[in-house]
């Protein structure tokens, strides 16, 4: 369990965290989003005490960080940077921290062949490759049995192996009951992987929500209509409410009003149509619109299909956020 | 997910032994972070790097080297002895002559002292210690504890193996009384300004962070500082110059006495033992990881 509440953290002139409250609980994996630079990392180092917030508070399993007496026992984390002296072994380094808490070596044993390191566990984890070097991360983190587990993006670079891999693990992890936080910058991948989300943009909540009620949320998707009298089907579908783009000749796209409703139009006054279909709004494209405006880079737009449908989902979500 | 069972963690992985939840407590629970655990730990760290033991190879070989070197200039009889020069029937401080070679070595231990800290933090791994001792202080008494539990034992061997290569080389030049306890003192006294350098690089880690601005400030403090401000006259320049580490190990590793008395030269040792170590533990205690 991970309670932020009014988390800010300054750098200067720069917000890095601005009021971030949030709740995580155990049971399902929460997946912490929001584009780079956003305040994901920061906010994590803050839970786990290596940064001090500017202001606000945040506890783990009920306490703030530092005052739990085996504090590897509690919380399991894997951080974006490497946290590894080059120069030591898997082994030794597990080790060391085990020794640190009291944590027996036999368990060392454990978490080494649990991630797969059994036949490099000697060697110095400076020669790792980064999925090794990820997978010994995780070893860390699991190092004291946590109830709760925390990973800054912990599939950045890795193969596709390595990303099931961990995928899998975490979902595990999450159905024994631990809390699960894990952030990541890419929308696809938390969507296979997280059930509830904490979306941040420029250091501030955007929403709090779970996978499915994201997706709902952009119910207000536009619908296509093709027809041969769009101009007529159009001007009545105004007068009933709705709002209507001309895309070319003989397509609408219609918003404020679902595809029932204007196949019951249509009929009523004797109107062909052609085509009518309710445009599908993506996970990707809900959180492209709702980060639309924190993004510090833009380089990845959506197709432009899919640009009103997003928009639609970025005023819903919004509500959801406030 | 909720059909998912705790078998799922393990089925994820290629090798696979039971791995227990923490609710249903198939671990003992681990007894908690302690002051001796982080000592234990901080040992195993201390351990496991290689760069650990090539310093102590490299610390002993420059003052074993140097302390044979040393004895054979002073011993030749066509050569000058300006300090502690023959005295009836040979040295007046041979003790101390054989121990001076250790001064290089200071440098070396100071380096090994700095990488305690700043190699944590050069590699990232100063969050993973940080985050097991998230209280902090118990992380530098547990370095300054393991530094001084491997150092004390390392240098009383470095200064024995010194005074006895001399002792073999001075002939009928000099000879080592070992039955003296001046002997045994100056070599007490060699170990602590050793140490002293040691602590003092590991404080010098903990205010600075990088290796490179640890080092540097500590061979100017070790190297540079004495020739340089000994050209200067004013009395507070003086005052310093006769307070760096090195004086005070020289005035203790000695059997004729030195520029300090000796128990002002042991308070200024652990000055520069102790003070940049709580200064650093401070810095530690209050500036983001
Ligand atoms: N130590 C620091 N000093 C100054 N600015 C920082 C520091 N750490 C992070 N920042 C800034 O804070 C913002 C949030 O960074 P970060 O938490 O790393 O975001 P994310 O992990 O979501 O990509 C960024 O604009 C980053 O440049
Ligand atoms: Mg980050």
């Amino acid at each position: 369990m991970i309670e932020a509440q009014h988390l800010v953290k300054r750098y200067g002139a720069k917000t890095a965290v601005d009021d971030l409250s949030f709740t995580v609980s155990p049971g399902h994996v929460t997946g912490f989003l929001g584009p780079n630079g956003a305040g994901k990392s920061t906010t994590m180092r803050m839970v786990v005490g290596l940064d001090r917030p500017t202001s606000g508070s945040v506890t783990v399993n009920g306490k703030p960080y530092a005052e739990h007496r085996t504090p590897l026992a509690e919380v399991g984390t894997l951080l974006e940077a490497k946290a590894v002296h080059k120069g030591r072994s898997a082994h030794d380094h597990l080790l060391a921290l085990a020794q640190s808490q009291g944590i027996g070596r036999r368990r060392v044993a454990e978490v080494i062949d649990l991630v797969g390191l059994h036949d490099v566990a000697r060697k110095r984890a400076g020669g790792f490759s980064l999925g090794m070097g990820q997978r010994l991360g995780i070893a860390s983190a699991l190092l004291g049995d946590p109830a709760t587990i925390i990973l800054d993006e912990p599939v950045n670079g890795l193969d596709p192996d390595g990303v099931l891999w961990i995928r899998t693990l975490l979902r595990g992890l999450a159905a024994e009951g631990r809390t699960v936080f894990v952030s990541s910058h890419l929308m696809s991948e938390m969507a296979l992987t997280a059930e509830r989300l904490v979306i941040v943009g420029r250091g501030r909540l955007l929403a709090d929500t779970t996978v499915d009620d994201l997706i709902s949320s952009a119910s207000d998707r536009p619908v296509v209509v093709h027809s041969p009298q769009a101009g007529e089907l159009g001007r009545l579908l105004v007068s009933a409410g709705a709002t209507v783009t001309d895309v070319e000749v003989g397509e609408l796209l219609v918003t404020g009003t679902t595809a029932a409703r204007i196949g019951e139009v249509a009929a009523e006054r004797g109107i062909v149509l052609h085509e009518l279909h309710t445009e599908r709004a993506s996970l990707e494209q809900v959180y492209m619109a709702l980060t639309r405006d924190s993004r510090e880079y833009t380089t990845d737009e959506p197709a432009t299909g899919a640009r009103a449908g997003a928009q639609d989902g970025a005023a819903q979500q919004q509500e959801v956020a406030a | 997910m909720s059909t998912q069972t705790s078998r799922t963690t393990t089925d994820a992985v290629p090798s696979q032994r039971e791995h227990g939840s923490p609710h249903h407590g198939q671990h003992t629970a681990p007894a908690g972070a302690s002051l001796p655990r982080a000592v234990l730990s901080e040992w195993t760290k201390l351990r496991s790097l290689r760069s650990t033991w090539w310093t102590l190879v490299i610390a002993l070989g420059l003052a074993v080297g140097f302390a044979a070197l040393l004895a054979a200039v002073v011993s030749n009889p066509d050569a000058q002895q300006p300090q502690g020069g023959p005295g009836a029937g040979g040295l007046a401080d041979p003790v101390g002559i054989a121990l001076a070679s250790s001064t290089f070595s200071t440098l070396v231990l100071g380096v090994l002292g700095a990488l305690v800290v700043a190699g944590e933090y050069a590699t990232g791994s100063i969050s993973s210690s940080l985050m097991a001792l998230p209280r902090r202080w118990p992380l530098v008494v547990a370095k300054t504890a393991v530094l001084v539990g491997l150092l004390v034992p390392f240098t009383l061997v470095l200064s024995l193996a010194s005074l006895w290569v001399a002792s073999l080389i001075y002939g009928d030049a000099a000879t080592v009384d070992w039955a003296s306890s001046d002997t045994w003192l100056a070599v007490l006294g060699n170990c602590a300004y050793l140490v002293a350098v040691a602590l003092l690089g590991l404080g010098l880690g903990l205010l600075f962070r990088t290796t490179a601005a640890a080092i540097t400030v500590l061979a100017a403090i070790v190297f540079v500082a004495p020739p340089l401000l000994g050209l200067v006259t004013w009395d507070w320049v003086v005052a310093i110059n006769d307070h760096l580490p090195g004086v005070a190990g020289s005035s203790l590793a000695s059997t004729t006495g030195g520029t300090l008395g000796t128990g002002e030269a042991w308070l200024t040792l652990l000055g520069w033992a102790a003070v940049p170590v709580l200064a650093g533990a401070l810095v530690l205690q209050r500036r983001d990881a």
